[in-house]
């Protein structure tokens, strides 16, 4: 499923792979510890649509785990979806030596 | 035989990231890096075996040379067709030489020196090719570790020259020279093992939106 406009680490490239899209938001969650929905959105250049869908997905996935306080939804990566992030990122920097890009 | 387990780990990462990206080049590369790696393990043995003068190392000598040069041929073809698939996106070149090249080698697989003489020559027009494209691939990613396969693959060139002088001047120091020199190549390649040139992937901030 292709995504417009770049995103995190990407070069000219009008379309993501669904990878580097689930990447990209597991990516913007780690960076800031706890993220809200909007702040996702924002980082990894989603619609609020598309990122809702995305989310579930990586709910169902068990890569990213929901805490609910008063205020807002946060998210947050689990340990599977810290190991996930850091087997993308190896991968990533494998297959860039090759001149692939994700 | 070091050598040979570097290439053989660089083919299960290939294969391993493959099952994540899916990419054909992937494979490529496994695949070659394979073949790669059990012609090294090979020719690593050989040495050993005639270093001890075990029972029949004469016959094992030769049949493993034979496997090594063909295997190291077979190699550096799906790894070129690999890395073609990036630069170029087609393979139709690269079909006829492989054919044409399959031809000339079964005619001339007779004899030992004209084995390995075409062997190695084939395997450097090959790495030629490969050195190339892993010149396009850097100047156009600019990132350190496609410099290092970069610099890897330069130096298993230069092995492989040296490897052929020492064939034509049947000269042990020129050949001691050129597994020294494709040793080094190897050891540039295990930074993609080693996640050496480490680069934060995905936080480049000056991409993301204030």
């Amino acid at each position: 499923m292709a995504e417009g406009g770049k995103a995190l680490g990407q070069s000219e490239k009008s379309y993501r792979s669904k990878l580097r899209i689930y990447f990209d938001i597991l990516k913007a969650i780690e960076l800031d510890g706890a993220a809200k929905p909007t702040h996702i959105m924002y980082k990894a250049n989603l619609s609020y649509e598309r990122l809702s869908k995305y989310l579930e997905e990586l709910l169902a996935s068990g890569l990213i785990q929901v805490l609910q306080n008063d205020e807002a939804k946060l998210y947050t990566l689990s340990t599977k979806g810290k190991k996930f992030v850091k087997e993308v990122e190896k991968a990533i920097r494998f297959v860039s030596a090759f001149g692939i890009e994700i | 035989m070091l050598s040979g387990l570097v290439a053989l780990f660089v083919s299960y990462y290939a294969y391993r990231y493959n099952k994540l990206v899916t990419h054909p080049v992937l494979s490529y590369v496994s695949m070659g890096f394979m073949l790669l790696g059990l012609g090294l393990l090979i020719e690593g043995s050989t040495s050993l075996v005639v270093l001890l003068r075990a029972h029949g190392y004469l016959l094992y000598a030769r049949l493993s040379t034979f496997l090594y040069v063909i295997l190291q041929v077979l190699s550096y073809l799906v790894i070129a067709i690999g890395y073609a698939k990036t630069t170029f996106q087609k393979i139709q070149l690269t079909a006829v030489f492989v054919l044409s090249a399959r031809q000339r080698v079964l005619e001339i697989l007779r004899q030992e020196f004209f084995l390995q003489l075409t062997g190695g020559l084939v395997s450097l027009v090959l790495l030629t090719l490969i050195v190339f494209q892993a010149i396009l691939v850097y100047s156009h990613s600019k990132n350190r570790v496609s410099l290092y396969v970069l610099s890897g693959f330069c130096f298993v060139f230069l092995g492989q020259a040296l490897t052929l002088a020492s064939i034509l001047a049947s000269s042990a120091l020129l050949y001691t020279l050129s597994s020294a020199a494709k040793f080094a190549g190897f050891v540039f390649m295990a930074s993609l093992l080693s996640g050496g040139g480490r680069e934060s992937v995905g936080a480049e901030r000056k991409i993301l939106p204030q």
